[in-house]
């Protein structure tokens, strides 16, 4: 079986470099036979790269421990579902999976019969199957995951005790699906470039691609916070840890990507800007798989060193190279139409929020890549500690709140300033009120700020969102529900009240009350509004592990409200513990329990409290998020005015 | 046998791979490029639709111009006929490096056969015949040497 694999992957990849060059043959020659050929050698990549998924799945689940990747990620003792999962806990895995992304999504992208023909999407498609090409190449000779063992054995090492968790189930697929969709982008821009296509027509297509990338990631990236949050250990959701901040950095580019491309369709301009950013963005993809599997940086999220991180990070120079070259080969057919006439206008915001969100990134990727630097240069790595990044991205994140609540008030050119000047007025003031009122309720200017200016940006792009289906509900004559749920789509605008939910979250972590205390049965503590009483202290043996689970009656005043369970996993095959703390969540606030010690004698535990007001504002605000891009890539049809021109010109009423 | 087998799927594999390449060569067809995004323009705006610019000019966020559907469709077939001509002329381009110092006409973008006095395909003249006699010039002549009419610097006349 393990035979099988391996000539499948290599068989992958030697089609995978004929689809590359037939394709780019086909493209450049304009031969349909062999753009059919590269056409069907890739779906022929896919199926290959899929058999030798499932041939590493049966392995797992048949617990073949003679094959080293298996012994090195399961055990007989591991619940089935991990069984499963460890498929992509390793390096090895991990890649095969990203490969299969990217053999997918190749297929689905430029391989359907409506779109074939065309030339950039076979341009886009020697692209994606050269880059395939590359991740089978790091499969077939330093990751390999069907070598056997010299030795014959009966169990193996098993999964991390703490990547035993229903977090591993979702983050990381979701995240390598992520890094995979923005292959797809990339690859589209690289033909442009390359075979001169114009860029406008492709424009809405590069667009929707970009969405998936940027909701993959964004919902790995909330996942992978979700799981940190209720790991004891990880720092809580955010730790600004090298491998998350990697992550987070191609994040957002790829959302500055986004706001450049609205430009660039309605205006005409950015066009090389638009470019760069997508060769930029796919560069930190690659970047951050070199943080995750070099070595290079220490991280509780890395998968540990080997020679593959170096070649990611030599492909991310090459891809970086090659972007760049094409962009300053092609800067004569990419001027803009038209300039930014003034900052007051919807281009000059999106402008501001490009610099500031490429500025986050940079400060980010420099704190994160600063340790490697310096070891470099001086012998000894100097970490930066967790205040950087909080002094960094707090001013950059409140102008960015100041932009978001201005944006509803812009329009494209001058129209803004020639049009009335109250609702930009008006949300000053708004934000004005909003941050004097709780300058004045919680007598501290930094949190005034912190809730102020988002709940003034949510109520500033609620009220935009219903200004529009009101005039949408004129012009068009739809009913309400309608008119509102199609604009909804339009500019994101759901999007953006949810980032702004979340920051709203972000923002209560200012106010977190917590306690760390030693309890026996029956004794109780307070914590903010609520008492926490230990009922019960019991210990199950379950295999491999023994584990302990406080109970602990949660009361407010004289109300019972809960009754909280945390766990306490001491693993035989780890010293360390594994904790996973139990939550009660409202949207007020999270009251967040978990052990972090028990007595040898088993009748004593230490436990920490925590009080989060806000949070479940961050995962819902994660959620509304992805719901608004999803809504933005619904298509729709083609919509008819209602009333007649002339009555346009008044203005909705 | 297993051997046997993975030889026998290897060579199936292949057979569909390669067979679009064994069938008769079909001609080149033109690429058939997405649709223009935009069908609303308005003042330097490119608006996706005809509902978004009236929903901004209802909100008081759109210029004082009115959308000319004459003109994006005008702008989208100019747009869609420049982008084919440029791909015409990269082709004959391409094909005239093949043909290194064959002349191609200026009208269409054919190369003139050796004898060619006229593009055979849009009729153009070639530039190096004199428009009045038709007398052929060397590259560099100012004057016709058969009727004396003035040529331009470049001999077209």
């Amino acid at each position: 079986m393990t035979d099988i694999g391996t000539v499948s992957l290599w068989l992958a990849l030697v089609f995978s470099i004929y689809a590359a060059v037939a394709a780019w043959l086909g493209a450049v020659g304009r031969r349909p036979a062999i753009l059919s050929s590269a056409r069907r050698s890739q779906q022929m990549v896919l199926a290959l790269v899929t058999l030798s998924v499932s041939l590493l799945l049966t392995l797992f689940l048949r617990y073949e421990f003679q094959v080293g990747y298996v012994f090195a990620h399961s055990s007989v003792s591991l619940a089935w579902p991990y069984t499963l999962v460890a498929l992509w806990s390793g390096q090895e895995g991990s890649l095969l999976l990203w490969a299969w992304f990217v053999a997918l999504l190749a297929c689905v992208a430029t391989c359907r019969r409506a779109v074939w023909g065309r030339l950039v999407e076979a341009g886009a498609l020697a692209t994606l199957a050269a880059f395939q090409g590359f991740l089978l190449l790091l499969l077939c000779t330093s990751l390999r995951p069907f070598v056997l063992l010299p030795a014959w054995a009966s169990d193996g090492l098993g999964l991390h005790p703490l990547l035993q968790s229903p977090g591993m189930l979702w983050h990381p697929p979701v995240t390598i699906l992520g890094y995979a969709a923005f292959s797809l982008p990339y690859a589209y821009s690289i033909s442009l470039l390359a075979l001169q296509q114009p860029q406008e027509r492709w424009a809405p297509v590069i667009r929707r691609w970009l969405f998936v990338g940027w909701g993959s990631l964004g919902l790995g990236l909330l996942l992978g916070a979700q799981w940190a949050y209720t790991e004891v250990g990880w720092g809580g959701y955010w730790s600004w840890d090298p491998v998350e901040n990697a992550t987070l950095a191609p994040w957002l580019v790829s959302t500055a990507l986004l706001h450049a491309t609205a430009v660039q369709q309605r205006r005409h301009m950015w066009r090389a800007w638009g470019l760069f950013l997508n060769v930029v963005c796919f560069t930190l993809i690659l970047l951050a798989a070199f943080v995750a599997r070099s070595g290079a940086v220490r991280s509780v999220h890395a998968y540990g060193a080997s020679s593959a991180g170096f070649a990611l990070l030599a492909a991310g120079g090459l891809t970086l190279l090659a972007g760049v070259y094409l962009i300053l080969r092609r800067a004569s057919s990419l001027r803009s139409e038209a300039m930014v006439e003034t900052v007051a206008s919807r281009e000059g915001l999106l402008l501001l929020v490009n610099l500031l969100l490429v500025g986050l990134a940079a400060a980010v990727l420099l704190g994160t890549l600063f340790p490697p630097i310096t070891q470099m240069l001086t012998g000894t790595p100097v970490v930066l500690a967790r205040s950087y990044y909080e002094h960094l991205t707090r001013p950059l994140g409140i102008a960015l709140l100041c932009l978001m609540i201005l944006a509803p008030a812009a329009g494209w050119r001058r129209a803004a300033l020639n049009g009335p000047i109250w609702p930009a007025a008006a949300l000053a003031g708004l934000a004005a009120v909003m941050g004097t009122a709780l300058l004045l309720r919680v007598g501290d200017i930094s949190l005034a700020i912190l809730f102020g200016l988002p709940a003034a940006g949510i109520v500033s792009h609620l009220a935009d969102l219903i200004r529009r289906a009101h005039a949408r509900r004129h012009l068009l004559s739809e009913n309400w529900i309608a008119a509102f749920m199609r604009t909804v789509r339009h500019q994101g605008g759901l999007v953006h009240v949810a980032a702004l939910l979340m920051v709203l979250g972000m923002a209560g972590g200012m106010l977190k009350v917590e306690a760390s205390v030693t309890l026996q049965r029956h004794q109780s503590f307070s914590l903010g509004p609520y008492q926490l009483r230990l009922a019960d202290l019991a210990t199950e043996a379950l295999p491999g592990r023994e584990r302990h689970i406080a109970t602990v009656d949660v009361s407010r005043g004289t109300r019972h409200i809960a009754t909280l369970k945390p766990e306490y996993d001491v693993h035989t095959a780890s010293t360390q513990p594994v904790a996973r703390a139990a939550l009660h969540r409202n949207l007020r606030e999270d009251l967040h329990l978990a052990v972090t010690g028990v007595s040898s004698d088993g009748n004593a535990v230490s436990v920490r409290a925590a009080v989060n007001p806000l949070m479940l504002w961050l995962w819902l605000g994660g959620a509304l998020m992805l719901l608004g891009a999803m809504a933005t890539l619904w298509p729709v049809g083609e919509q008819r005015l209602a009333v007649a021109k002339p009555a346009l010109k008044g203005g909705a009423t | 046998m297993i051997a046997l087998g993975i030889v026998v799927i290897l060579l199936l594999t292949m057979a569909y791979v390669l067979s679009p390449l064994l069938k008769m060569p079909a001609p080149a067809t033109a690429p058939v490029p997405p649709p223009l995004p935009s069908s609303c323009i308005v003042d330097g705006v490119y608006y996706g639709t005809h509902v978004e610019w009236a929903i901004e000019r209802a909100l008081g966020r759109a210029g004082e111009g009115e959308p000319d559907p004459e003109a994006a469709r005008q702008r989208a077939a100019l747009s869609t006929e420049l982008e084919q001509r440029v791909q015409q002329v990269r082709r004959q381009y391409r094909s005239a490096r093949v043909q290194k110092g064959r002349v191609l006409c200026v009208g269409c973008g054919k190369p003139y056969a050796a004898s060619d006095r006229y593009c055979s395909r849009c009729g153009e003249p070639h530039p190096r015949v004199c428009r009045r006699c038709g007398e052929r010039h060397r590259p560099g002549d100012c004057y016709c040497t058969a009727c004396g009419l003035p040529l331009p610097a470049g001999g077209r006349p």
